[in-house]
């Protein structure tokens, strides 16, 4: 396996979608994490080189996750894309200017997200 | 005296006249030296004869010392009382003495003058010469006096008056000796005259009277009478009247008096007035909602409160003015520190009034709000020393106020709360919208049979329609809750119609609809808006234009000039037009005007109203029905950016001294050598085109889109990238990571544009990297100063 993706997300059908898409990529990994501070866990944990990130979590926000994420030396570095239903252009801002890689909306555009991971993710297993 | 000394000097001048007296034997009766202003005897010479003397004297004859006491007219009158007297008068021209002789002439004394001797007779012929002179001279005297003498019988008669009455009443002394005294008098003052004449018999000595007298010329004068009681005299036996005439001091007297009464008369008048003003004005206080008052401000004690302040407040003038901190009692504990720093204000001279509003409490215990307002006043060298003013009660005023406030509050409210709705359901709307377009989509990738395709491809088109809808109610809502935020700039016309046409050219061919451009062109010209939504409103109405119109129609753009100066966008189309009753509905949501059959939100053209609006411009329809229709927007025209160069920008350019050349060679190697522009509005590009080709020695590099801005950079590696924050593929942020992740890249210091950052976001900007903000639109001074600046602080820097 060339490369790891953390998803955290709560929506089975968002998750099966994301699931469906990277099955297109047979060199990637997935792990999957359905609350906030599990995927902050799993973060550690596996060292995912993308985390895609939803926004509203059962326990704790995506923008906390994304906090813990940065105040931990072993996850500050990992790139992060949010994939989330709020279109307001001020939060794809503020994200953005937290330090987010990409802001995905919903409903998503799998071209889209698949020009991500090339864009982030090694070349052909080079890495890693 | 000088004629005292005259007398002594020259006693002879005496003794020659009694002696001629005495030649004339007894005709001589006395002489008399007067002084004429106190008009009494003052000495007497001797008397010639004896005899003749005690005729008139009597026993007394010798007492000749006595007559220096009496006064002239009572001797004349004595005289003249005796009827067997003729009396004359001489006036006596002796140098020294002025003086008259009285000769008394016994009518039964002309038979001893037969007697005389004829040398008497001659001597007595000079002595009557020169008595008729000194008579005529008497009476000239007499007559030309204001003073007249009369003397008037126990009845009332006049018997004898001086001759000057003919000056005085116009009348000969013959006219009036006979008469009543009272005859001429005036009815009007005749009682009182006789009351007078009544209190002289009844034994008063002198009686005073003013009365007006008939002249002889018929008007009537005034005069002032003493009248004297000689009847008891033997010697006089009259009452003895001095007159004068006092016309003129009663018509002064009368003057003084009208005039007094004038003058009383105004005072009385005016008093009058201000006494109505002042009543007028109580009134008025009284009436009034507002209560009047002056406090000092040395010690802030109120020196008056109008009397309404009981009808108003339940306190009594008394309560504010006997207790100079009573007042402050009665304002609220939390508005009497306000009140009391205004009140210094004016008493530092920070200001010359006070207006202020605060509660006070009524008698009762209820608090009112009042609106205060007082003006300073100021003693003559300037220092303010009082405010005076009143207070209105505007406790219902701040009891609508509160409503209106709770209303808006409430409406404000409502309306947050519509919105915060309308972001959720757009929000949840959008969770199962992707599992919808998302497996289409992953199913549209596997290979699959016609039919599938076909299949996918309408839940593709119903899902993305149904995404266009929820985007367009969510930017509605951010419009009318003021969140949507908008970067107006210059935007070339020309550019952003042709950005739209191309876009919507696909859908003109598969509706066979022709686009016509030719009109659009050659478009200068330029308009405040923002360039996106700019282009969201042209593709609305250019995809309603090919949507709504004919199988093979046409569809155009031209560019005209409103009267009021304003650049519109005009899109013409030739399907069926709309009925006019129907225009006004066009820019309501969901109005579809019964076409549903074809595809299309509703919202799309009361989104592009709103837009047009919020950019200072307007959206409007005008259609003919079967002919077609057109939609217009109109927007503020802008100055193309370049016009607002500093300089001509050609000019400089073409200047030797600054020959880009020359300055290339080295003389400033500090200079910036090269640069990248990431921007995709190509009037912008344009602007720093020029204004660096006029400084000369920078190479820019340019990139329309944030992916080809990241490739530039890697393969020039530029020593300052310009970044718009506005980019169409990648928002300026994601450029900035990508340039910061590489190696190649990660030094080169960034400068963003943007016309729209908030505080908040320029801070983020500055923490992911960048090195400086600069507003749009762009200042180009100031663009200059800092590239100056960044090459300072020193070419190729490691990420901070």
């Amino acid at each position: 396996v060339a490369s790891t993706i953390l998803y955290i997300e709560d929506n089975l059908s968002n998750l099966m979608l994301v699931k469906r898409v990277l099955a297109r990529r047979p060199d990637v990994r997935l792990i999957e994490a359905m609350e906030g501070r599990l995927g902050v866990d799993l973060a550690r944990e596996h060292h995912p080189d993308l985390i895609l990130l939803d926004l509203h979590l059962p326990d704790i926000s995506g923008a906390e996750v994304l906090r813990l994420l940065r105040e931990d030396p072993s996850t500050s570095a990992t790139p992060v894309a949010v994939i989330s239903a709020d279109a307001t252009p001020g939060q794809i801002e503020r994200l953005k200017a937290d330090g987010v890689l990409d802001y995905l909306t919903k409903p998503l555009d799998v071209r889209k997200l698949l020009a991500l991971l090339d864009r982030v993710l090694p070349v052909g297993g080079a890495a890693s | 005296m000088v004629r005292n000394q005259s007398v002594e000097r020259d006693p002879h001048h005496y003794r020659r006249i009694l002696l001629t007296g005495a030649a004339i034997g007894a005709y001589v009766l006395a002489f008399l030296l007067l002084y004429p202003r106190a008009g009494r005897v003052v000495t007497a010479g001797a008397v010639v004869p004896m005899a003749v003397l005690g005729l008139l004297w009597g026993a007394r004859a010798g007492a000749l010392g006595a007559l220096c006491s009496i006064p002239l007219n009572t001797l004349l009158m004595r005289a003249a009382a005796s009827s067997d007297w003729d009396v004359m008068l001489q006036p006596l021209a002796l140098p020294g003495v002025i003086g008259v002789i009285i000769v008394g002439t016994v009518t039964g004394g002309l038979r001893d003058l037969r007697a005389e001797t004829e040398q008497a007779r001659l001597a007595r012929y000079r002595a009557d010469a020169r008595v008729l002179e000194s008579e005529r001279r008497f009476r000239a005297l007499i007559e030309k006096s204001s003073d007249g003498i009369g003397l008037v019988d126990a009845g009332g008669n006049i018997v004898y008056v001086s001759p000057s009455i003919t000056t005085l009443q116009g009348y000969t002394p013959e006219k009036l000796v006979g008469k009543t005294a009272f005859e001429l008098v005036h009815p009007d003052d005749q009682p009182q005259s006789r009351a007078r004449f009544a209190e002289l018999l009844r034994g008063a000595r002198t009686v005073t009277m003013e009365y007006r007298f008939r002249h002889g010329d018929g008007s009537w004068r005034w005069f002032k009478g003493v009248a004297t009681n000689m009847l008891d005299d033997p010697d006089v036996r009259a009452i003895v009247v001095n007159f004068r005439d006092i016309t003129e001091r009663k018509q002064a007297e009368a003057e003084v008096q009208r005039s007094h009464a004038e003058l009383e008369g105004r005072v009385a008048e005016r008093t009058a007035q201000l006494n109505q003003a002042k009543t007028f004005l109580e009134h008025l206080v009284a009436a009034s909602p507002g209560v009047v008052f002056r406090v000092d401000l040395h010690d802030f004690r109120p020196t008056y409160v109008s009397p309404n302040v009981e009808r108003l407040y339940g306190y009594t003038q008394q309560e504010f003015l006997e207790h100079p901190t009573f007042w402050m009692g009665a304002v609220h504990p939390d508005d009497l520190a306000v009140v009391l720093a205004r009140l210094k204000l004016v008493l530092e001279r920070q200001a010359d009034h006070v207006s202020v509003e605060a509660r006070v409490q009524h008698k009762a215990g209820s608090y009112q709000w009042l609106d205060m307002y007082a003006v300073a006043e100021h003693d003559v060298s300037g220092n303010p020393v009082a405010v005076l003013g009143y207070a209105v009660d505007i406790s219902e005023r701040k009891k609508a106020e509160r409503n209106l406030h709770e209303a808006r509050f409430e409406a404000e409210q409502a309306n947050r709360a519509k919105s915060e709705f309308l972001s959720r359901m757009s929000h949840e709307l959008r969770t199962p919208l992707n599992a919808i377009l998302g497996f289409a989509q992953l199913l549209e990738m596997e290979p699959h049979t016609p039919e599938a395709a076909e299949c996918i491809g309408y839940i593709l088109r119903g899902g993305r329609h149904l995404l266009e809808l929820i985007n367009e109610v969510l930017d509605i809502t951010r419009i009318e809750a003021g969140r949507l935020e908008l970067s107006p700039e210059p935007v070339a016309v020309g550019e952003v119609i042709a950005d739209s046409l191309s876009l919507i050219a696909p859908l003109a061919a598969q509706r066979n609809v022709q686009l016509n451009t030719e009109l659009a062109t050659p478009h200068e010209g330029y308009v405040l808006a923002d360039r996106q939504r700019l282009r969201q409103i042209l593709l609305n109405l250019l995809s309603n234009a090919v949507k709504y119109n004919r199988d093979g129609g046409l569809v155009a753009i031209s560019v005209t000039e409103t009267p009021r100066g304003r650049r519109r966008i005009n899109i013409i189309d030739t399907g069926p037009g709309i009925p006019r009753d129907k225009l006004d509905r066009l820019f309501t949501p969901f109005e579809r005007l019964g076409q549903s059959a074809v595809e299309g939100t509703g919202i799309g053209l009361a989104l592009s109203r709103r837009l047009a609006r919020l950019m200072g411009g307007d959206i409007g329809v005008e259609s003919q029905e079967g002919e077609g229709s057109t939609f217009w927007v109109e927007l503020d025209p802008a100055t193309h950016p370049i016009e607002r160069l500093p300089w001509p920008a050609t000019d400089r350019a073409t200047d030797p001294a600054s020959d880009p050349a020359t300055d290339a060679a080295g003389e400033e190697p500090q200079r910036l050598r090269s640069l990248l522009y990431v921007e995709d509005n190509l009037s912008n590009l344009e602007l720093v085109r020029r204004a660096l080709a006029a400084r000369g020695s920078t190479t820019l590099h340019t990139a329309t889109s944030g992916r080809q801005g990241v490739i530039l950079a890697r393969e020039h590696r530029p020593d300052l990238i310009l970044l718009d924050l506005h980019l169409s593929d990648m928002s300026g942020v994601d450029v900035i990571h990508e340039l910061r992740a590489d190696p190649r890249t990660a030094w080169i210091p960034i400068v963003v544009l943007s016309a729209d950052a908030s505080a908040d976001q320029r801070a983020a900007l500055l923490a992911n990297g960048a090195q400086a903000y600069l507003a749009k639109p762009l200042d180009v001074n100031r663009l200059f100063a800092l590239l100056d600046d960044s090459l300072m602080v020193g070419g190729p820097m490691g990420r901070g």
